[in-house]
């Protein structure tokens, strides 16, 4: 199937600062697809750039077979797109902002908005400058879903929002991934995106560090922790075998994580006379996301609920 | 062009500028009312029209362009970038040059809708023939100057991204080049005197006409592009002094930036040294205000010798100081700390109010100090005692240019409290500070009437008693400052205070109507 956002090795500069370097991404139709990283990462410039507002230095863009610095307009009759800090005039009232915007799209768009604004419990008559910061978050998202874009474009879309219109917010752009349609969304808020994305991307000062499908990622990295008797010994050669992405000594116990651990390796770690509580779990993306980003490990909590590998 | 689209987008552009349009038209139609008024109660009387009267009119109809013109370019571009609507705007599928067209209609439109009612008043009562003589040519070329000021606030505004960095940026830049504009092209003369001259003059003047209208076309054409440009890439280049605070302020934002105090690497934790922080920041800006009025006084220094019309640069001069520098001096005071409620951060951290303000007067007031001494030196010298007959002493010119500046300071000072928009508050400043004058000058006028029979405009007692009024206007404000500066910073932000400001317009405007009675 043809993706709907497909970047090859794209890098921006501002100035001498290299701000993206050497980005591929392959974004495919009708998924939730999560862009996570640190502030600073590089997210809001990978967007811009995919909406048309800067050229990259070099690689190419193309979203939904447009070329978005060619044709910045056609994207955006295709795109729906929520920034960070949307400022809408604030002395209209929450149905002329519908109304202005319902001028540069086909008809239907007034309609579906009051729609969505009913969903959303927002007051149609009250003038923007009276809404809250979360009401004004949620007037972003029904002018952006109100067209019926191909692609939903959503920069930190539930920052502000209550965590009942949170849940409701996040249930609907799965359904509407169900519907065949984009939702591209960059967040903070680790946890909420992990229920709901089917792909994801990590970011991290202007490198994707992993791209692809959630569970893949989940599957494939673990996190392996174990404490040593005496720190002298030297480790297994087993260890040296291992594709480890991260490190962490914290005085005699070891945590790292780790790609393709087998059950074999954890045996044989675990029957070491030097090695004592070794565990191997499946990292939370959070966790997975620091591992990526930082260098240091979370250790694996004694209390963790989640399934050891061995 | 999809003229759905457009509508939109004109109707968007229209609301924002439509209540300040229709106020100025308001005002100035009522200050052409009474003026008729006054030349029909005259007439009764068989007393002359006032040339004073006359002389407002005249100069009212020729400034409407540059007030719609600081108007439109402040409202549809500095505050849509300031307040970051913009980036909503430029995110839909709408094209920039729609955006460029509705501008330009609107500008148009505002100033028909000021100007129709202004000449309909007008022509009930023709001006004298002093002021018919030259006043279609006139009015040309204060059109054609006004389009200029749009030309250069917009390119300004469009590079910097904070509206007062690029409002004063943008007003120096036109200053400049206006006098630059006179100095080396001395053929470029305005009005029917340049065809007096021999016909190698008259050829030199196309010439200079084709080259002023030539940089005119180059000044829409880069204005244009960076519309565009800014239109496309969404706002968030920088060009000066990137990384110089937090990311939470815009790069760029040169004076708002320096004069607010906001949480930052720095972030001074304790009370005293947020005030220290308050004080500091706020001379940054300050002093970026002084070398923009030294560079203007140094050009002005340079280049009046070449000007056929000392007169009317010496006005202009004046006119930048007392109706642009003294009050954006003043509303650098409060108005930066407007915006996004940055006063809050002081407040929280146990700033006293009455503290604050005293540190932010103190300031302002020694700015006007230092940029009367400026044009003391430099424009008085020069002119004052030339124009100013009852000035017998520099002292009394430096005590003329020292009390009104003063006076309008503290205005902007008060109307910064008042307005959390600062367009708001400039155009409130400078009407309070024109219409004010002008009913104080008009009873003093009247005073010495009735006790000197031989008074004349310019009369050393009008000066005096003018030095009076600034005094006691100065002496008001501060009152009002100190009684509005902790509902502002504590309690509820001065709401009233606009509605203060609109009641004391009414008052001024209802002086003037018992002046003319009495």
């Amino acid at each position: 199937m043809q993706p709907v956002i497909e970047i090859r090795g794209v890098t921006k500069r501002f100035g001498k600062k290299t701000v993206l370097d050497n980005v591929t991404l392959s974004v495919p139709r009708g998924t939730v697809f999560g862009l996570i990283g640190e502030n600073g990462a590089g997210k809001s410039t990978l967007i811009r750039g995919l909406l048309g507002y800067h050229k990259f230095n070099s690689g190419t863009v193309s979203v939904s077979g447009i070329n978005p610095v060619k044709a910045p307009l056609a994207l955006r009759r295709k795109t729906g797109y929520v920034s960070d800090a949307p400022s809408f005039y604030e002395w209209m009232k929450v149905i002329d902002v519908a109304w202005y915007a319902a001028g540069f799209y086909p008809d239907g768009f007034l309609d579906r908005f009051c729609v969505l604004a009913t969903t959303f419990e927002l007051p149609q008559a009250t003038r923007v400058r009276d809404l809250s910061k979360g009401m004004k978050s949620k007037l972003a998202l029904a002018l952006a879903m109100a067209f019926q874009p191909e692609l939903l474009v959503l920069d930190e879309p539930t920052s502000g929002l209550d965590p009942v219109v949170r849940r409701s917010f996040l249930e609907s752009m799965a359904e509407t991934a169900a519907e065949g349609r984009t939702v591209f969304i960059s967040s903070h808020q680790i946890h909420e995106l992990e229920r709901i994305v089917d792909y994801i991307a990590i970011l991290h000062k202007g490198e994707i560090k992993f791209a692809g499908p959630l569970d893949e990622l989940k599957n494939d990295v673990q996190l392996l922790s174990f404490s040593q008797r005496d720190p002298l010994v030297a480790l297994p050669t087993a260890i040296d075998k291992l594709n480890i992405l991260r490190r962490q000594t914290t005085g005699r116990t070891l945590a790292m994580l780790v790609r393709g651990l087998t059950n074999d390796t954890v045996e044989q770690l675990s029957r070491h006379t030097n090695l004592f509580d070794v565990k191997a779990i499946r990292p939370s993306l959070e966790e997975l996301y620091v591992g990526f980003t930082r260098d240091s490990v979370v250790l694996p909590s004694h209390s963790s609920s989640r399934t050891e590998v061995a | 062009m999809n003229s759905t689209a457009f509508n939109r987008v004109f109707w968007k552009d229209w609301q924002q500028i439509q209540t300040p349009v229709f106020v100025v038209a308001a005002l100035l139609c009522t200050v052409q009312a009474i003026l008729i008024a006054d030349g029909f109660f005259r007439l009764n009387w068989l007393m002359p029209r006032s040339m004073i009267s006359s002389g407002f009119l005249y100069k009212m109809t020729l400034i409407v362009p540059f007030l719609m013109a600081a108007i439109v370019a402040g409202a549809l571009i500095s505050q849509e970038r300031g307040r970051r609507t913009w980036e909503w705007s430029s995110s839909l599928p709408v094209p920039w040059y729609l955006n460029v067209i509705s501008q330009f209609v609107n500008w148009l439109l505002a100033l028909v809708i000021t100007l129709t009612p202004m000449f309909a008043l007008a022509s009930v009562f023709p001006l004298p023939d002093i002021y018919v003589k030259d006043f279609v040519n006139q009015f040309a070329n204060f059109l054609l100057i006004g389009l200029e000021l749009v030309i250069w606030l917009s390119i300004l505004m469009l590079v910097f991204k904070e509206s007062v960095t690029g409002m004063m940026l943008g007003l120096a830049a036109f200053v400049f080049y206006e006098f630059a504009n006179r100095a080396f092209s001395p053929f470029i003369l305005w009005g029917d005197n340049s065809f007096q001259k021999s016909p190698v003059d008259w050829y030199l003047v196309q010439i200079g006409y084709i080259l002023r209208s030539t940089l005119f076309i180059l000044g829409v054409i880069v204005s244009i592009c960076l519309f565009r440009w800014r239109w496309t890439s969404g706002q968030e280049y920088r060009f000066l002094f990137p990384g110089l605070r937090s990311n939470e302020v815009p790069g760029e934002a040169l004076i708002q930036n320096w004069n607010s105090v906001l949480p930052s690497r720095e972030q001074p934790a304790e009370r005293k040294m947020v005030l220290f922080h308050a004080l500091r920041s706020m001379a940054s800006s300050q002093i970026t205000l002084i070398a923009i009025v030294m560079f203007i006084a140094v050009l002005y220094w340079l280049t009046i010798v070449r000007l056929w019309d000392r007169q009317t640069a010496y006005g202009i001069a004046l006119t930048l100081l007392y109706g642009g520098i003294f009050p954006t001096t003043g509303i650098m005071a409060f108005s930066p700390d407007q915006f996004g409620n940055r006063f809050r951060f002081m407040a929280d951290r146990g700033v006293g109010p009455i503290g604050f303000a005293i540190i932010r007067i103190a300031i302002a007031l020694s700015t006007a100090t230092f940029i009367v001494l400026v044009a003391w030196l430099f424009y008085g010298r020069i002119d004052g005692f030339d124009h100013w007959e009852p000035f017998i002493s520099a002292t009394d010119l430096w005590i003329a240019l020292w009390f009104p500046a003063i006076a309008v300071t503290s205005l902007g000072v008060f109307a910064s409290l008042c307005f959390n928009r600062t367009p708001m508050a400039f155009v409130a400043t400078c009407f309070a500070a024109g219409f004010g004058t002008m009913i104080y000058l008009t009873f003093v006028g009247y005073g010495n009437y009735l006790i000197l029979p031989d008074y004349y405009p310019g009369h050393k007692s009008e000066y005096f008693f003018s030095t009076l009024g600034s005094v006691v206007a100065t002496v008001t404000m501060m009152m009002f400052i100190i009684a509005g500066v902790r509902r502002w910073m504590i309690v509820d932000r001065f709401a009233g205070g606009r509605w203060f400001f609109s009641a004391w317009a009414t008052v001024l405007i209802a002086s003037m109507a018992i002046v003319i009675v009495t």
